[in-house]
């Protein structure tokens, strides 16, 4: 085939091909996730795939946080995820040697549920560990009530320092001691101390109910948070002071249980997914091609010998045994691929040995051979061109089935570990029972994703598949 | 005659290929199995030397003939469990075991009557799988049939281009993903089905409440399952009636004037017959090895489950039997279509028989 001639025969295809509306959805759908792999990154950076498991990469993350967008459906307001780094800062000298530093946070509460953390973090610089500064942290509400949270020196080894308030157990008691003020002996007795979540008390209104999670009402307004640090050296100081008020709502995806924003997560695993799909089914068809070809054109014992290897590949039920393999061999995403297609190609295989018996058997072939042409010649000049649009529709639709397969590895913790990946995040919702948790933003994404990618696939292979047999036609 | 031959050829076939099969799996778990059972050996003889006081007092003061006594227990060992033959003999000795289907015991699972025998584990848990999957095949069989012939009755109508998409879009719609969402939306949300399990803890007493409990448990799975594989049938239903509402037979009996429901349930119902019935016949069969991953989802403990579990514990007598099990199932029931489709197709049973004579 001539280069123009190529050309020409695409531009043909394209024309038949544009007036599948199925097909053209299923290019654009696939466009947009092309799209979104190549984009995505730039915004994730990809530490955020590598160290989708380092727990302390994500730890300044809100915890199971719903995704930011539910609150312009819902009257409910949630609070988003803040990071603030501003603040002022006030010193003075007391005493003859303790300097005292304060820095004042200013937080503006206008939600329906308190904040889900409160995290401070700093780094601090000590000129003699003997003699290690103090800090408190100290709570004003909007209707003038002031909670010291924390007050506690800073003794521990290291200079990098990480306090959840909302996690501290002193911070945890003042809070239920503030809250119990105001409750009634009944509304007590429902109360547990350990089950309590110490930012309830603090961002609501002082009344009965402040303990009880679906009776307590926010109290809305400007909280101020003052950090208050006593330094016994003039050499001491405090570096990048960061309040973490966490969110109950963050970016496009909200977060999981890890702390994960699972945007990230999708992104990433778009590749993961693209690849795999796009990388397996070209390789198994193409393998498939080659080995019904040579089958067809050896023929004879060569042929049932291949025949027979066909046969046994296909009686192999091959879920269970991937999951065997991936469970031994623990393997990375290549041997993934790998195995997919060594468990993929018999059906193309089937399809171009029996294309290319009935082509070997016209009689343009036969006028070939007899003025001399190569086995090799046929198959390239006859039997390939006749036999390639059927492998591009076979292709595209066989790349639902192996984004499906590695999925469902992943998804029972046999895939890639270096990786993110849409079956993974699946996984990890599974292990802590998001489900019965209800959390559908991190089960539905990834499933969605995989369900609209193999469908883009199935469009496209169906457009194809009517191109090709148009007696079927419906769409 | 040609037949009869035709059908031993083919079981002699599979039987070749369940044995190429066996010993490929068995290679694989070669390296697993024998690096666990190594150390299941040496934690025995550990036991048996802290259980004799006597042999500790001997080798008190003397460590060489400890390590030596130890020595002995394992080379006694590894002929007992044939790891001292070569790593070829032993996979063909596997492969023996699998095929008599003495799968062993297993050592960390136990089935509901306490048994450790791989066998009665396996056995325990088929039934569940062929209660849930079988029985939603059964509901996808009938309901496909019946939408698959009004679709291509009315080629191009609403039925049928809506078939055709949800066809499509349950092609790629994963069925264990599928089970986590009906299990936010019906479990958590509406409350009105269990999120897993077979039977509620503890158990109803009385058996009419034990199968209720049982069939409110089996509802949810087995709405999955028929939701996502449905289409799929009434489509390929479709498209084979389809194909055989164009042959030349049906012009020309709507032209004798047959009425149109005799034309479609007597004539191309008829012609359809091998497909649609080998696909039946297949799809019950393939039913019995269930949807592993679901059975996770639901915690159905079926095969699928148990196959998981069994991964997880990293039991390797389990898996190999689970897998030898799942080969054999899929086998016959590829032979059990083949058969189908040639008692049913004259065209192919003529054909297979001349095939054979040449």
């Amino acid at each position: 085939m001539r280069w123009s001639d190529f050309v020409e025969s695409l531009k043909d295809f394209w024309f038949e091909y544009k007036r599948q509306k199925i097909g053209m959805l299923g290019l654009a759908i696939l466009l947009f996730f092309i799209g979104l792999a190549i984009v995505g990154p730039r915004f994730y950076p990809a530490e955020m795939s590598r160290k989708w498991r380092d727990v302390t990469y994500w730890q300044n993350y809100p915890r199971s946080a719903r995704p930011s967008w539910i609150n312009y459906f819902s009257s409910h307001k949630m609070p988003p995820h803040l990071i603030i780094a501003e603040y002022e800062v006030s010193e003075r000298m007391i005493g003859a040697n303790i300097r005292e530093y304060v820095a004042t946070f200013n937080y503006d509460h206008e939600y329906d549920e308190p904040p889900s953390d409160l995290i401070l973090t700093f780094r601090r610089q000590v000129a003699d560990p003997t003699k290690p500064p103090t800090m408190t942290f100290v709570l004003l509400r909007p209707d003038g009530r002031e909670i010291e949270l924390i007050s506690k020196k800073l003794s521990e080894a290291g200079n990098q320092t990480r306090i959840v308030i909302t996690s501290d157990r002193g911070a945890l008691s003042t809070a239920y001691a503030f809250g119990r003020e105001f409750e009634t002996p009944e509304n007590l007795e429902k109360v547990h101390f350990e089950l309590t979540n110490p930012a309830l008390p603090l961002f609501s209104k002082a009344q009965p109910g402040i303990l009880l999670g679906n009776e307590a009402e926010p109290l809305k307004g400007t909280y101020t948070i003052r950090v208050t640090f006593y330094f016994q050296n003039p050499e001491d100081k405090i570096e990048d002071l960061t309040l973490i008020i966490g969110g109950r709502v963050y970016g496009l995806l909200g977060t999981d249980e890890n702390r994960r924003d699972l945007f990230a997560g999708l992104i990433w695993g778009t590749r993961v997914s693209l690849l795999i799909g796009i990388l397996t089914s070209v390789l198994s068809v193409f393998f498939g091609i080659f080995y019904g070809v040579m089958s067809a054109y050896l023929g004879g014992w060569k042929d049932e010998i291949l025949q027979r290897i066909y046969e046994i590949m296909s009686s192999i039920p091959t879920l269970p045994i991937l999951i065997l393999l991936s469970a031994i061999y623990k393997p990375s995403i290549w041997w993934i691929i790998f195995f997919l297609v060594v468990f993929g190609w018999m059906g193309t295989s089937r399809m171009a040995r029996s294309m290319a018996y009935q082509i070997k058997e016209m009689d343009y072939v036969e006028a070939a051979r007899a003025v001399g042409a190569s086995g090799f010649w046929i198959v390239r000049k006859h039997v390939m061109p006749q036999i390639l649009p059927y492998a591009f529709a076979s292709m595209a639709l066989s790349v639902p089935s192996a984004i499906l397969t590695e999925a469902g590895l992943s998804f029972l913790g046999l895939g890639d570990i270096n990786r993110v990946t849409w079956g993974q995040i699946l996984h990890d919702a599974q292990s802590t029972a998001a489900t019965i948790k209800g959390m559908w933003w991190w089960v539905l994404p990834p499933g969605l994703a995989m369900a609209l990618l193999g469908l883009s696939f199935a469009f496209i292979g169906a457009a194809l598949n009517t191109i090709l047999f148009p007696k079927l036609k419906t769409l | 005659m040609g037949i009869g031959k035709y059908v031993i050829i083919r079981l002699i076939n599979a039987f070749a290929v369940l044995l190429i099969a066996l010993f490929i799996v068995s290679l694989v778990f070669s390296t697993a199995a024998e690096k666990e059972l190594k150390a299941q050996i040496y934690e025995e003889i550990m036991a048996q030397l802290n259980a004799n006081p006597q042999l500790q007092k001997a080798f008190a003061a003397n460590a060489t003939a400890r390590e030596q006594w130890i020595e002995t227990q394992k080379k006694l060992k590894f002929e007992l469990y044939g790891l001292d033959k070569p790593l070829f003999e032993r996979i063909l000795i596997r492969v023996g075991e699998q095929l008599r289907l003495k799968f062993g015991k297993s050592h960390s699972l136990k089935s509901r009557s306490g048994s450790s025998e791989v066998k009665d584990i396996i056995l325990e848990a088929l039934p569940r799988t062929i209660l849930l999957f079988t029985t939603g095949q059964i509901v996808v069989i009938l309901i496909g049939l019946y939408l698959g012939l009004k679709a291509a009755q009315r080629a191009g109508s609403m039925l049928d281009q809506s078939l055709s998409i949800f066809a499509l879009l349950s092609y790629s719609l994963p069925m264990w993903w599928t089970g986590m969402l009906f299990i936010i939306l019906f479990s958590f949300y509406l409350n009105i089905f269990p999120s897993g399990g077979m039977m509620s803890v503890p158990p109803p007493e009385g058996l009419i409440s034990k199968i209720l409990d049982l069939l409110y448990h089996l509802t949810l799975p087995m709405f999955t399952y028929v939701f996502v594989v449905f289409g799929g049938w009434a489509y390929t239903t479709r498209n084979v009636v389809l194909s055989q509402l164009q042959e030349d037979f049906v012009m020309a009996a709507r032209a004798k004037g047959v009425p149109e429901n005799k034309v479609l349930y007597g004539h191309v119902l008829r012609a359809s017959a091998p497909p649609i019935v080998t696909m039946t016949i297949g799809s019950l069969l393939g039913s019995i090895g269930g949807a592993m991953i679901s059975e996770v989802v639901f915690n159905w403990p079926g095969m699928g489950r148990l196959y998981w579990t069994a991964v997880i514990q990293n039991d390797v007598p389990v898996l190999l039997g689970n897998t030898t099990i799942s080969i054999i199932l899929f086998l016959a029931s590829l032979i059990v279509m083949d058969l189908m489709y040639m008692y049913l197709d004259p065209r192919v049973r003529i054909g297979a028989a001349a095939a054979m004579g040449e």
